[in-house]
């Protein structure tokens, strides 16, 4: 009985402390869904591909969506023609670099004197491990086209029908009609976004009732490259919404930073939840070569971290600990 | 031919179920994040900055449930009209036609998906989405899976969905969250600890100002704190925790964010005779003299508190749970 009254105490801290964060991302998705026309992103796009891809990396800024939202929008603007590079880009970095997401993790980390540490950490590595995998994924794209995709996802043939919804010039919605879409677009991320939160929040309990910072502080102390990746497991399995991950990384206050920042930027790009949802989007081949990537980089670049702290004599711990 | 969805018949009806299903949760999970507010519930899982967010937070959601449930009333209305409209009887000489072709007009409204639009679709949604298909030979040719539109109206996915999203409101109906950690949890984040064996010696005295836990572990990783601190008199207000006959620790929990995030602050204290009387976890109020230790085999300074005199040690009303 104990442990289910702490377990509801972890449940409930972790959802409602994101809950108000998840309520304003999905206010600001439902706003740019209503006013900013889709069509306008591609215009801006360079015709070369590394810059193609480091702002498919940053249109997370401008469409700031967590996990969950951004494969149905990445899906959208891949039917529109973006190229298939720049969408895994925006799929992978726009959970992290994004203005909630960003808000959050500055609000989740401040109070432990390292907020700007691992807000850069987050936003750095997430930008590189997004663009190098857009790079990699443009690469088999030009050897294998449209197979690596689902049917689903796949852009219309050319001499199809138009895309009516924003090629069409639209008449003036009245104020009442734009507001309803506002709220049923953020009912609607809300919803689904707050569903795979509270599962989360759920197996992060569990988590916390089985794994105190003192054992992960011992991990981290002892063996530090060990760390590392079990907190990349952790991500994986613990399916945290980026609006919320921050803190919960944060709760694990003995914890090194290069391991909450393997947590932080893997958790968004890879989850269990988000390995089922790829599937409607790309082919097996291409979610094996996406999920290796990224789980290869994020290991190589947060134990890169480790050791440039290590040389310096940075702590890097919280202050206080 | 466009593909076209008819929110017809059960299709309709079964939208509905899910629109008024989210409006019911959603508000009812907003209105609960108001109540922990209002109840203070929220201060056994939130530091107190996040209390106020969960209210506008949940103020929030219900603005969105209510803008969203006239728009559905609304819907509601013109689909009941245009069904009023569309199925009127149709006698021998009806001459009228239906258009049952590839385009399928039949009162309703064609609604037209894209499969990947994130928004809700009403029954009398106006725009395209673009699922074109070349010829009418592709015509529902595709599976359609839980999450092919970006949403489902697929009622068990809906009722799944908001079972989950019930569940902390379930909670609160209930009547928990209603305490702080367990004593268990607390002796497991405690962790045990050995005795620093250290003479107490003489011990300064005076009236002592009141100090805080996480004063004294901030000091602990900071010199000039240290030097600032060590020697004062000071007063100290924790929860009792025995680790040796002269020697025990006071602890408080600290909250950063919320109540997943807590660690135990502790400060050591240290007698020239030995404690009794005391239980664990009893709250305790101490003055003595501030000083830091370090560690054996370590570069870490531990915060302690020296007591010249047992009357230093009392009883004392519990504080919150969290500095």
């Amino acid at each position: 009985m104990k442990d289910i009254l702490d377990f509801i105490i972890n449940f409930s801290a972790v959802l409602w402390e994101a809950m108000p964060f998840i309520v304003l991302g999905a206010v600001v998705a439902g706003i740019l869904e209503e006013f900013l026309p889709q069509q306008a992103i591609t215009k801006f796009l360079p015709k070369s591909v590394v810059p193609a891809v480091m702002i498919g990396a940053a249109l997370g800024l401008v469409f700031p969506m967590c996990e969950c939202g951004i494969l149905v929008v990445m899906r959208r603007l891949l039917r529109k023609g973006l190229p298939l590079s720049c969408c895994v880009a925006y799929m992978l970095a726009g959970p992290i670099i994004n203005p909630v997401v960003m808000f959050s993790t500055g609000v989740a980390f401040w109070p432990h004197g390292i907020g700007p540490e691992v807000l850069g950490l987050r936003v750095g590595l997430g930008f590189v491990v997004a663009v190098v995998t857009g790079l990699v994924v443009h690469q088999l794209w030009a050897k294998h086209g449209t197979a690596l995709l689902h049917p689903v996802a796949l852009p219309p043939p050319e001499p199809t029908l138009p895309l009516p919804m924003s090629d069409a010039p639209t008449a003036r919605k009245p104020l009442s009609k734009r507001l309803g879409n506002i709220s049923a677009t953020a009912l609607h991320d809300f919803v689904d976004i707050t569903v795979f939160l509270i599962l989360g929040s759920v197996l992060a309990a569990v988590a916390k009732l089985y794994i105190t910072p003192d054992e992960v502080q011992y991990l981290s102390r002892d063996q530090p490259y060990l760390a590392i990746p079990a907190m990349m497991l952790l991500a994986v399995l613990m399916c945290l919404c980026s609006e919320a991950d921050a803190f919960v990384a944060a709760s694990f206050t003995k914890l090194h930073l290069s391991a909450k920042t393997a947590f932080l930027v893997l958790g968004p790009m890879l989850d269990l939840k988000l390995l089922l949802m790829y599937t409607r989007v790309f082919r097996p081949k291409l979610i094996g070569v996406i999920v290796a990537c990224v789980v290869v980089q994020v290991l190589v670049y947060c134990v890169a971290v480790h050791l440039v702290y290590q040389m310096n004599g940075w702590s890097g711990l919280p202050r206080g600990t | 031919m466009a593909h076209d969805h008819h929110h017809h018949g059960e299709s309709a009806r079964d939208y509905f179920v899910e629109q008024l299903l989210t409006i019911f949760v959603v508000g009812a999970l907003g209105a609960v994040g108001i109540l922990m507010y209002r109840d203070g519930k929220l201060g056994y899982i939130l530091a107190a900055p996040f209390h106020l967010p969960v209210l506008i937070g949940g103020i929030a959601v219900l603005v969105l449930v209510a803008v969203r449930a006239v728009a559905v009333w609304q819907e509601a209305g013109q689909t009941h009209a245009r069904h009023d409209h569309a199925h009127h009887e149709h006698g021998p000489d009806c001459d009228h036609d239906h258009d049952h072709g590839p385009e399928h007009k039949h009162g309703h409204p064609v609604h037209l998906h894209a499969h990947d639009h994130p928004h809700e679709h009403g029954p009398d949604c106006d725009h395209d989405h673009g699922h074109a298909h070349a010829d009418d030979k592709h015509h529902h040719d595709h599976d359609h899976g839980a999450d092919d539109h970006g949403h489902s109206h697929d009622l068990t996915w809906v009722f799944a969905r908001m079972m989950v999203l019930f569940f902390p409101v379930a909670l609160y109906l209930i009547g928990v969250p209603n305490q702080g950690f367990s004593a268990d949890r607390i002796a497991k984040m405690l962790t045990a600890e050995t005795a620093l064996n250290v003479d107490v010696g003489s011990v300064a005295t005076g009236e002592g100002s009141v100090l805080s836990f996480n004063d004294l572990n901030d000091a602990a990783y900071d010199e000039s704190k240290r030097e600032a601190l060590n020697g004062t008199v000071g007063i100290l207000v924790g929860r009792f925790d025995r680790i040796a006959d002269k020697e025990f620790r006071l602890y408080r929990l600290k909250m950063t964010c919320c109540a997943a995030d807590t660690v135990p602050l502790k400060v050591r204290i240290l007698t020239r005779s030995a404690v009794s009387g005391f239980n664990s976890g009893e709250w305790v109020k101490v003055k003595g003299e501030v000083r830091f230790v370090q560690q054996a085999g370590s570069a870490q300074f531990i915060p302690v508190i020296a007591v010249g005199d047992l009357a230093d040690v009392q009883r004392t009303a519990a504080l919150n749970e969290y500095e």
